[in-house]
């Protein structure tokens, strides 16, 4: 496969916008803890509240995002909805200019609405992307064949694999890239850990909350506001590039046509037995991101190398993460749940480890244990998000279910995203053992009761009455559950049930129990 | 509650807050409150309306808290945010306390009510409000009357009891006043504890305090008693049931004689009896003293002591004879040897002549003091017998020459103090003999040349010469131990030329009016590696180039008077504080510094207090905002004139509200556009009136609006959307409407006329000029004539299809023959299929110009369905109605246009 014409096919679109934010909000996050900065520049505007309700709003308002993330992307369609997130987010760095209660609340809401319908819709587009580019590059012998044959199941699998690889690389090296405000500006005007670390006892393991006795100033000297105009023109200029990258020029098949009972169908899809055994998964990889986050970099980190140090951290789990995203092309030749599982695996192993330890605050002697964990932990999230996304274009393969699989993925990652910051306050033992419990129920998926066995998964059913506008691939409805995918097969998908709902019959909501062959899951 | 108390300091309104650490440079600032030794963060806020708003910008953790304003009531748990509180100085004029008002200051050791003029205001205490006062030391009135208040409880912790300025006529009010202090006879004994023993008790200045009711202080224990300034006779103080006094008062009482009565039955231990008129001391009196062991008799116009003075007074240790007039020769009482007197002041007597051992008497002195004396002549022999003698003081003598072995006879001498003499030359020599001399001070008024060898033990010089003061040393000889150097010279001057002279040891170094050559010539202080103070406060003359290095330990450096920094002003700042590194205080005053920088500082991390005083045209240059974390925990800005720039705009939100500085004296800063600007701006005022801070809002504004722009200009041109689509026709009507216009239409045509060559001739003649002709003779409308405006070898078919789709209407001109016409036939084909196929935007026209059978009509049954009664016209019936029809037809293609447009 042409990997320079697949990169350039597959626009990431959003690629710089959602770690452009995360650094700008790290940065602000950062200006605005230091007490001197914010009382001489903001006074008694209570930032600390508004900070507080700006994070409420990026993590809460997600929760919501099952409601409305499916209408949003079936009225705008993928790559609008994309192009609006993308808007929002820069709307996001806009008002960083001029921080007030009703510019940064607002903001920070709508960030929050926008969190995952940018990223449903973007698992969405990488995962059309990568069927039509097969439908492309394959279109001779699809012609010879006929027009009406749908192509094998899984035959975009590779395609998919190497579409979501690149993006998932270019994705975390921009989280990497989002950490050079930080290092080109704000470490310059930071104190050292002597200062910063001053009063901080214990770290790691030991700790409680994110970093309890930091001190209150952490600034050697006040950035002017010119500076920081500049910073925040450079970032605002990124994201309107980002925003001219995701143009919406022109809609390519993307959208499902027809409302039908979307409200429900999010939930109907929750309730899709082979989503229900990735849930785990889908909760830990929300787990896994904010705790590199908080508690890698802040708890283990800053705690006991100095703020000054935390950009590098972070750069380096963004370089991880992105070098082992290539590694996610292994799964073109092995077992594609080896990726997936490994990468869980090297995180609990990193979870149990980090269990143990409580580095020492203010002492440099360790700070190679410290990178070498960013970075393990970056392959770990790495391989669980190219893995994860990739699994979830090859289950679901029609695409009137995509965007719903994609807002439930990342709506269940958001609802963990939102435990991990309830839990934020809590001792670090306490969220190690969360964090290795959510990876122990990826090994124990709940096992749903069995009932009666027909042989064969039941077809997903077609709207009546809707002519399929779509001209992709007119779908046998046999042909699909009659050939089950070689690909992943995890020996704990046995005997399962699924409870699925026909779509377009809601007088008929009477659940189905049917058992699926062993195998065919996953 | 641990924010709060962390010990930063904020900028509160009116109040000047800081750290008793650096009193001795900012006491000036303070003037109204004295404080307690080992206190540390206080805050003095003056003018004081609104007491809980004055507060709110107090540091926490204030030990020391003196309010002055007019204040009428404080409320309960006034203090409560002070929990560290320990001296609390209240000038609040008239007030009333209610009985929570101290709760909380569990740590309060001082508390002051003060009112200085005019005496008394009333004051109510609450008989509970000094309860929770559990550590209370001193407790002290001034100007209040507490004739209201009755059994105020007193802590007993309290030690120090003041109530001076105050209205009482009778010491036993105060058993109402303060039950628990003195037992009454009448009452019986209260509950609460007693206070066991009273270390002062003030009553200075009671006016009319002239009464002592019997028993009035009965069971009193206490140390000293101050009556100064009453018209009290102290005789009845012996019927008031006092157990036990040490110490008696009683400056200013007008007393005559000792009160040897009441000194013998309490066996004083001191008695003060400064500014009375005591001129003679009886010996009757002197007997029942033997008790004295300090006795001041300042200022009382006594002109001679009784020969059995001293002998009278065996216990005495400290005598005090200043401003009397016991001269002009000095004539102690000779007599018994006094063993124990150790001190004599004997400043301003107008003494002139000191006989030979004259002090032969007091072996044991140990401090003599002559100052201000006309004492002209000293030699060995007047001294003679003080052995013991450490400090001796004749400034301000006429004292002119020194024998050299006049100090010969005083082994023990420490200090020396020969200031407002006029000795010009001094020669080490002269001060030979004292072996441990370590604190010399000399002065003369014009000129004065030092020789050495230097008293080998010195540790303090202090030198004072208006005109120059020279060294000569020949050898270089240093002052190996001297600590302490004070010089107040215009000229210092080394001879030889090439001399050198060394202070190894210097401390603390103050130079007054020296001009900058001193530290230039790099002959003198060349290098001072243990000095930590240097003042230095020079004459404007000097124009040299001030370099301060080899002063690794410099802790506080004044600078004042200088004009160096004329030029090139903060790079000489920089190059002077360059090599300074353990700076604490830095205060520079006059110096002409223009605008300071960030370059300015830098390196001056251990710096505390930056203190700024009579500077004019002071810019603080926008850089020196990078520095507000390490700003200086004080700063203090004293007679400052800023320069009006926006420059300095960080200035007013760094003042007000920066956590870890406390800005003193911006708010009654000017400043000033240039030199001749006199309008006197408030600083404050014009950097919030001229120097907004637009430019993030406007980044704000234009960002946003561009994102906003960009995702609503792509929103509006994708065209994939009907309902976008429709909106955005909406919109353009919308809009179009609302200026008053009609769209610029699609429609090229408002009519299409079909019609066959047989009526081609009606048509041009009759219909096209009653609607083409423009208003009021026609319709003004452009029609579509297919022999008129078809081009040129155009298809017909497919104009005929386009032109009816660019017209507002088809008016079919249907005749027999028209129906015949294949061309006619096609266009009315054409017409009713687009009235079906659009229904609502197209439009059809019939015009029948004579009786046709319907039926005859193509797809007439169609047409019947489609067509409206107004939408056919028939003219065959005669040309009578053919204005009507006009109108009408007009009427119609005006509704039809308008129905299209919707």
């Amino acid at each position: 496969m042409d990997d320079g014409q697949s990169d350039r096919r597959c626009p990431q679109p959003g690629r710089p916008c959602s770690p452009l934010s995360l650094g700008l909000l790290q940065m602000q996050l950062i200006l605005h803890y230091d007490e001197t900065y914010r009382e001489v520049k903001y006074g008694n505007m209570g930032l600390p509240d508004i900070d507080s309700k700006m994070l409420i709003g990026i993590n809460v308002t997600p929760i919501a995002a099952l409601l409305y993330t499916p209408v949003l992307i079936r009225f705008f369609g993928t790559k609008w909805m994309m192009f609006l997130g993308v808007g929002i987010y820069a709307l996001f760095v806009s008002t960083n200019y001029w921080e007030r209660y009703y510019t940064l609340v607002p903001s920070a809401v709508a960030l929050g609405m926008a969190i995952v319908p940018l990223w449903a819709s973007m698992g969405n587009y990488i995962t059309r992307m990568a069927q039509k580019y097969y439908e492309y590059s394959h279109y001779k012998e699809r012609d010879e064949q006929g027009p009406q044959q749908r192509p094998p199941r899984g035959s975009h699998a590779p395609y998919l694999l190497v579409f979501q690889t690149i993006f998932y690389s270019f994705f975390h090296l921009s989280f990497a890239c989002a950490q050079l405000p930080m290092i080109y500006f704000l470490n310059h005007y930071l104190y050292d850990l002597n200062h910063t670390l001053s009063s901080v006892h214990s770290c790691g393991t030991n700790s409680q909350g994110i970093l309890s006795g930091f001190n209150k100033t952490v600034l050697k000297s006040l950035p002017r506001s010119r500076n920081l105009i500049v910073v925040e023109s450079v970032l605002m200029a990124v994201a309107f590039v980002a925003m001219l990258l995701v143009r919406p020029t022109e809609e390519i098949d993307l959208r499902s046509v027809g409302w039908g009972n979307i409200f429900q169908l999010p939930f109907k899809h929750v309730r899709d037995f082979r989503l229900r055994h990735l849930v785990p998964f889908f909760i830990y990889s929300g787990f896994e991101v904010l705790f590199a986050c908080t508690g890698l970099a802040l708890g283990y980190g800053v705690c006991s190398v100095g703020l000054e140090r935390l950009a590098y951290l972070l750069v380096a789990y963004g370089l991880g993460a992105s070098a082992s995203s290539l590694l996610g092309l292994l799964g073109l030749w092995l077992p594609r749940q080896v990726p997936l599982l490994s990468g869980a695996g090297l995180h609990l192993l990193l979870t149990i480890s980090l269990f143990f330890w409580a580095p020492t605050p203010r002492v440099l002697r360790h700070i190679w244990i410290l990178y070498v964990a960013a970075i393990l932990w970056g392959v770990g999230s790495g391989l669980n998000k190219t893995g994860l996304s990739t699994l979830l274009g090859i289950l679901y393969e029609d695409k009137e279910r995509q965007d719903f699989i994609f807002t439930i993925y990342h709506w269940w990652q958001a609802v963990a995203i939102f435990v991990v910051y309830l839990g934020a306050s809590l001792p670090m033992k306490v969220r190690l053992s969360g964090l290795g419990e959510g990876l122990w129920g990826i090994r124990h998926p709940p096992s749903p009761s069995s009932g009666n066995i027909p042989s064969e998964c039941p077809p997903w059913p077609r709207s009546p009455g809707r002519a399929p506008l779509t001209k992709g691939w007119p779908q046998t409805q046999t042909s699909r559950a009659a050939s089950p995918p070689e690909g992943l097969s995890l020996p704990l998908a046995e005997g399962f049930t699924v409870c699925s709902l026909p779509v377009g019959h809601p007088s008929r909501l009477v659940c189905r129990w049917v058992t699926c062959s062993p195998g065919v899951g996953l | 509650m641990s924010l709060g108390l962390m010990s930063w300091a904020w900028t509160a309104p009116n109040c000047t807050i800081g750290d008793s650490s650096l009193l001795p440079n900012i006491s000036y600032y303070i003037p109204f409150c004295t404080l307690a030794p080992g206190l540390h963060l206080f805050a003095a806020c003056s003018n004081i309306k609104n007491l809980a708003q004055a507060l709110r910008a107090v540091p926490r953790d204030t030990e020391a808290l003196c309010l002055q304003g007019t204040v009428t009531i404080l409320p309960a748990d006034a203090f409560g945010h002070f929990p560290t509180l320990q001296l609390l100085r209240l000038q609040l004029g008239a007030i009333r306390i209610t009985s929570g008002t101290f709760q909380g200051l569990d740590q309060l050791q001082h508390l002051s009510f003060e009112h200085h003029a005019p005496c008394c205001l009333s004051l109510f205490l609450p008989p509970d409000a000094l309860e929770p006062l559990g550590f209370l030391n001193t407790l002290s009135f001034h100007g209040y009357c507490l004739n209201h208040s009755q059994d105020v409880q007193l802590p007993i912790s309290l030690s120090r009891l003041t109530l001076r300025h105050s209205c009482l006529t009778d010491l036993q009010e105060l058993q109402g006043l303060f039950p628990n202090l003195v037992s009454g006879s009448s009452h019986t004994p209260s509950p609460s504890p007693r206070t066991p023993f009273l270390e002062l008790l003030d009553l200075s200045a009671n006016l009319q305090l002239s009464r002592v009711g019997s028993q009035a202080l009965r069971g009193l224990q206490l140390h000293s008693l101050r009556l100064n300034g009453t018209p009290l006779n102290v005789l009845d103080l012996l019927g008031s049931g006092l157990i036990h006094l040490d110490s008696l008062y009683l400056v200013g009482t007008g007393a005559k004689k000792l009160p040897g009565n009441v000194t013998g039955y309490f066996a004083l231990r001191a008695l003060d009896l400064g500014r009375n008129q005591v001129w003679n001391l009886e010996d009757g009196d002197l007997l029942s003293c033997q008790s004295l062991e300090r006795l001041s008799l300042h200022a009382n116009g006594l002109q001679l002591l009784p020969p059995s003075f001293l002998s009278a007074l065996p216990q005495l240790q400290r005598l005090n004879l200043s401003v009397n007039k016991l001269g002009p020769t000095l004539v102690l009482p000779g007599g018994l040897v006094s063993s124990n007197l150790r001190m004599l002041d004997l400043s301003h007597n107008e003494l002139c002549m000191l006989p030979c051992r004259a002090f032969s008497s007091l072996p044991q002195l140990q401090e003599l003091w002559l100052s201000g004396n006309n004492i002209s002549n000293l030699s060995r022999e007047s001294l003679e017998g003080l052995r013991w003698l450490k400090t001796l003081d004749l400034s301000w003598n006429q004292i002119k020459m020194l024998t050299p072995d006049w100090l010969s006879s005083l082994p023990a001498l420490t200090s020396l103090n020969l200031l407002g003499t006029h000795l010009e030359h001094i020669s080490g020599r002269q001060l030979q003999g004292p072996l441990k001399l370590s604190h010399l001070q000399l002065g003369s008024p014009d000129m004065m040349e030092i020789y050495p060898p230097w008293p080998p033990a010195l540790l303090s010089l202090e030198l004072w010469a208006e005109g120059s003061i020279v060294f000569r040393v020949p050898k270089g000889e240093p002052f190996l131990f001297l600590e302490n150097f004070t010089l107040q010279t215009t000229f210092m001057l080394l001879h030889p030329n090439n001399a050198t002279l060394r202070f190894p040891s210097l401390r603390h170094l103050t130079l007054r009016g020296c001009s900058t050559f001193i530290f230039s010539q790099r002959r003198v202080f060349l290098g001072l590696p243990l000095l930590e103070h240097l003042h230095f406060w020079s004459d404007h003359n000097g124009a040299g180039d001030l370099r301060l290095f080899g002063m690794p330990r410099l802790r506080v450096l004044e600078l004042g008077d200088l004009d160096f920094l004329y030029n090139a002003r903060s790079v000489q700042l920089e190059m002077l504080l360059k090599e300074l590194p353990q700076l604490q205080v830095l205060a520079l005053s006059n110096l002409n510094l223009g605008n300071l920088s960030v370059s300015s500082f830098r390196g001056l991390g251990h710096l505390r207090l930056l203190l700024l005083s009579s500077e004019w045209a002071l810019g603080l240059d926008s850089s020196l905002q990078e520095l507000i974390p390490q700003m200086p925990q004080y700063v203090y800005f004293s007679d400052v004139t800023f320069t009006c720039q926006c420059e300095s705009s960080w200035v007013g939100p760094w003042a007000t509200r920066a956590p870890n500085t406390f800005v003193y004296g911006l708010e009654k800063s000017i400043c000033k556009a240039n030199a001749s600007d006199y309008s006197r701006t408030p600083l404050l005022a014009f950097l919030s009136g001229h120097c907004s801070h637009d430019s993030e809002f406007q980044a704000f504004l234009t960002s946003a609006s561009l994102v906003l722009l960009m995702t609503f200009l792509a929103l509006l041109s994708c065209p994939k959307w009907p309902w976008l689509h429709r909106l955005r026709t909406l919109f353009h009507a919308w809009w179009w409407k609302l200026g008053g216009q009609h769209p610029r239409n699609q429609f090229h045509y408002d009519v299409f006329i079909s019609y066959c060559e047989q009526d081609q001739a009606w048509v041009l003649q009759e219909l096209v000029p009653a609607l083409e002709q423009p208003l009021p003779d026609g319709a003004g409308l452009r029609l579509c004539l297919p022999e008129r405006d078809f081009g040129v070898g155009q298809d017909r078919m497919d104009a005929t299809t386009a032109s009816m789709e660019s017209s507002r209407a088809t008016l079919c001109v249907l005749s027999h023959q028209a129906l015949g016409s294949p061309w006619c036939s096609l266009e009315l084909r054409i017409a009713t299929h687009n009235l079906v196929a659009n229904p609502g935007t197209a439009c059809l026209l019939l015009l029948f110009l004579e009786p046709i059978d319907r039926r005859l009509l193509h797809s007439y049954h169609r047409l019947g369905r489609w067509l409206q009664k107004e939408d056919y016209f028939d003219l065959s019936q005669g040309r009578v109605e053919w204005d009507a029809f006009c109108e009408q037809l007009r009427k119609r293609l005006r509704k039809a246009g308008r129905e299209r447009e919707d």
